[in-house]
Formats: structure tokens, C-alpha cells, sequence
């Protein structure tokens, strides 16, 4: 199990704020997906910061990723600008990863960068932790993977369906993410966030895969 | 001729304006202008060759192995309740404008343009071997064994509800993002 352990999470369609089921952890990380590349800001009652990490576009799909770090204490709601109020692009999921107290955060590195299909170093598997979000677009899907555990998934009201997850890196550093699209037009983008401590410990590489097979009903 | 033509050979123009009943094996050769305006409700094997025009214009319900060379116009511009065995060899235009409720057998062979443009309530086994574009506006509602060869253009408009063996191969490409994030060791 990776030190940066899942907590807990939420998702829902539409603008308004949507809250964590229990309170936050003061010192934790807190991932947000969004269905929609025209948001401008994520906020949260708690007064965090957010930053935009990663947004992909492909097709009709959009989906934006934004990281808080080191989070403040108690109950919280988290609000996007410029989300749809319902329909398609007005999806939102939140996720809350629990940081140990022995690690204090650094920086970020490398950006939105490309790094499917490449086979990077990085820190133990222990010591990593791999967040992926997709949209599908298409009006019969699932969104499955291996190694992968769904934290959220979000069905819009054109069947358009937001998910999240993370990756147990402890298992395999293979990673596959597999949506089905309804043959209408479909199209996946996909986002990842990889967090990780650097100092001690061996390096092993993680490999991603996004497949995307065509049914039709 | 007005009414109750049983067959008719090597009439340069005929116009027949009432029902005909009966017509099996009809041969009508080098036709300029050959027009069917009223009620045909079953013809058999009826060949048309090097005609400019033919046209059918009111309900066919029955007709079978109707084949069409070398002709520059087709029109079928009402209803056809059921028809099999449809061959058009060489034609420059083919269409139907209005109900199509049961096609068999739909065989195309050069033609230039083909174009369905309203509801076509069943269509069996259309094959189109040789660089047609294919035109559909309207509902299609069951289709089956669809099978497309040589380059073809298929645009589909508007509602297709039902498609059976539509093979796609996509072959599709997407960069993932990755933002890393990095913690220390206090």
C-alpha cells in the first residue's frame, strides 16, 4: 500500500458545492476531476488552494485536473466556476488522500507532460501514488481497468459518464484503463496525476495503457 | 389504350394510363419513352432495355426481378409495397422518393448516385461492389448484413436505430497528461 492512502471521496453533476462525507485531514491532498475545460477555479470552504495539474481534450470530451496540498482541517465543500448546471460537461469528482506527517510537499515537476506509452523511473511502488480521471463520451459505457480501483463515476444526462481512480502500485506497475463508448460518436480523455516522495528508496518503472474499444449494440 | 393490357412488344411509345392486372414476361425494347402512371399490382420479370425514361409513379405492390440496362432515368416516386430482385446496370440515376417498405435483394452495379431519400422501412442484404456513394437523409429502422466494399462513402444524416455487422476499425491515438507531484522526507 502506497503511503499517500485513499480516504475518501464524492461526485454529482451540476454547479453547486459538493461536500466530503466526513471532515478533512489537516496536511492532506485533495484531487478534483471536472468534466469540462472551461473551468476557471476550483474553491472550497476550507480555503484551500487549488491548482490546475492536468486538462486533456479529445473529441467531444474535456476533463481538467486540479491538486490542493497540504489541506486544512474539518468539514468541507468544494465548488467549481464554470461548470454546467446540468448535462453534459457539469461533472465534478473529489477525492481526499491521506499525506504522512513524515513527508512535507516539495514541488511539482514536469507539468502536463505526455508520458503514456514511455516507461519512466520513479519512486517505489510503496511510495507512489497514480490518480487517473477520464470522461467518455458515449451513451453506453464502463469504466474499468487493471489495477485499478473506481473511486467515482458521474453519468451526465446524454450518458456522458465522468470516473476516477487510483492505482495500486504495491500490486503491478502495469496500469490499463478500459472505457466502452455506444458506438455514437465516442470518445475517452484521460488525465493522470502521480504523486510521489523523492530521497530513499529504489526506483521501478510504472507503464500506462488507455484502451478504447468500439461496441456495437 | 386504356384499359386491361395484358402484354405488350415493340411499341416505340406507349403510354398506358390504367391497371394493369397481369404482365409476366413483359420485353419492352428500344423505348423512348415508357410510362406506368396507374396501379400495377403484379408484374413479373419485366425488362425494359435502352429506354430514356421510365418512371412508376403510382402503388406498386408486387414487383419482382425487375431489371433496368442502360437506362439514364429511374424513378419510383410512390409507394412499393414489396420488391425483389431489383438489378440496375449503367444507370446515371436511381432513386426513391417516397415509402420503401420491403426491399430484397438489392444489387447496384456503376451506377454514378444512389440516393434514399425518405423512409425505408426494411432492407435486406445491400451490397455496393464498386465506388457508390450512398445517400441516406432519412429513418432507417432495421438494417442487416450491411456490407460496404472498394472506397465507398457512406453518410448516414439523421436516425439509424438498428445496426447489425457494422464493422469499424479506428485507429485512435491520445497523449495522456501527467502532472508529477513530489513530497520530502522531513
Amino acid at each position: 500500500m502506497s503511503v499517500f492512502a485513499y480516504l475518501q471521496s464524492a461526485s454529482k453533476s451540476g454547479n453547486t458545492a459538493l461536500a466530503f462525507p466526513s471532515n478533512n485531514t489537516a496536511g492532506n491532498v485533495i484531487v478534483v476531476a471536472t468534466s469540462n475545460n472551461s473551468v476557471t477555479a476550483i474553491n472550497d470552504t476550507q480555503g484551500n488552494s487549488y491548482n490546475k495539474v492536468a486538462n486533456n481534450l479529445y473529441g467531444n470530451s474535456q476533463i481538467q485536473m486540479w491538486l490542493a496540498v497540504n489541506i486544512n482541517a474539518g468539514a468541507n465543500s468544494v465548488t467549481a466556476t464554470g461548470l454546467n448546471a446540468s448535462g453534459t460537461f457539469s461533472s465534478i469528482a473529489i477525492i481526499e488522500y491521506t499525506t504522512p506527517s513524515s513527508l512535507t510537499f516539495a514541488s511539482g515537476i514536469g507539468g502536463p507532460a505526455a508520458v503514456n506509452g514511455m516507461t519512466g523511473r520513479y519512486q517505489s511502488s510503496g511510495e507512489t501514488l497514480l490518480v487517473i480521471a477520464s470522461y467518455d463520451w458515449g451513451s453506453a459505457h464502463s469504466w474499468t481497468g487493471t489495477n485499478l480501483t473506481v473511486r467515482q463515476t458521474v453519468t451526465e444526462g446524454g450518458g456522458q459518464t465522468l470516473g476516477i481512480g487510483d492505482f495500486d502500485t504495491t500490486t503491478s506497475t502495469t496500469a490499463t484503463v478500459s472505457t466502452l463508448n455506444g458506438g455514437s460518436g465516442g470518445a475517452t480523455a484521460t488525465v493522470g496525476l502521480l504523486i510521489f516522495q523523492v530521497g530513499g528508496g529504489s526506483t521501478s518503472s510504472i507503464q500506462i495503457s488507455l484502451s478504447d474499444p468500439l461496441v456495437i449494440n | 389504350m386504356s384499359d386491361q393490357i395484358v402484354s405488350d412488344k415493340f411499341g416505340l411509345t406507349i403510354g398506358l394510363s390504367d391497371a394493369i392486372l397481369q404482365n409476366a414476361g413483359s420485353l419492352i425494347p428500344v423505348t423512348d419513352s415508357n410510362t406506368l402512371t396507374d396501379g400495377i399490382e403484379i408484374s413479373l420479370a419485366a425488362i425494359v432495355t435502352l429506354s430514356d425514361t421510365l418512371s412508376v409513379s403510382d402503388a406498386t405492390t408486387a414487383l419482382q426481378n425487375l431489371n433496368l440496362s442502360l437506362s439514364d432515368t429511374f424513378s419510383i416516386s410512390d409507394s412499393i409495397g414489396i420488391l425483389q430482385t431489383l438489378n440496375i446496370l449503367l444507370s446515371d440515376t436511381f432513386s426513391f422518393n417516397d415509402t420503401l417498405s420491403l426491399l430484397l435483394t438489392y444489387l447496384l452495379t456503376l451506377s454514378d448516385t444512389t440516393s434514399l431519400s425518405d423512409v425505408i422501412g426494411y432492407t435486406t442484404g445491400t451490397v455496393g461492389p464498386l465506388n457508390i456513394t450512398y445517400l441516406f437523409n432519412d429513418s432507417i429502422t432495421l438494417f442487416d448484413a450491411q456490407l460496404y466494399l472498394n472506397s465507398q462513402n457512406l453518410y448516414m444524416g439523421d436516425n439509424l436505430i438498428l445496426l447489425d455487422r457494422l464493422n469499424s476499425h479506428i485507429s485512435n491515438k491520445q497523449n495522456i497528461p501527467i502532472y508529477m507531484q513530489m513530497f520530502k522526507v522531513n
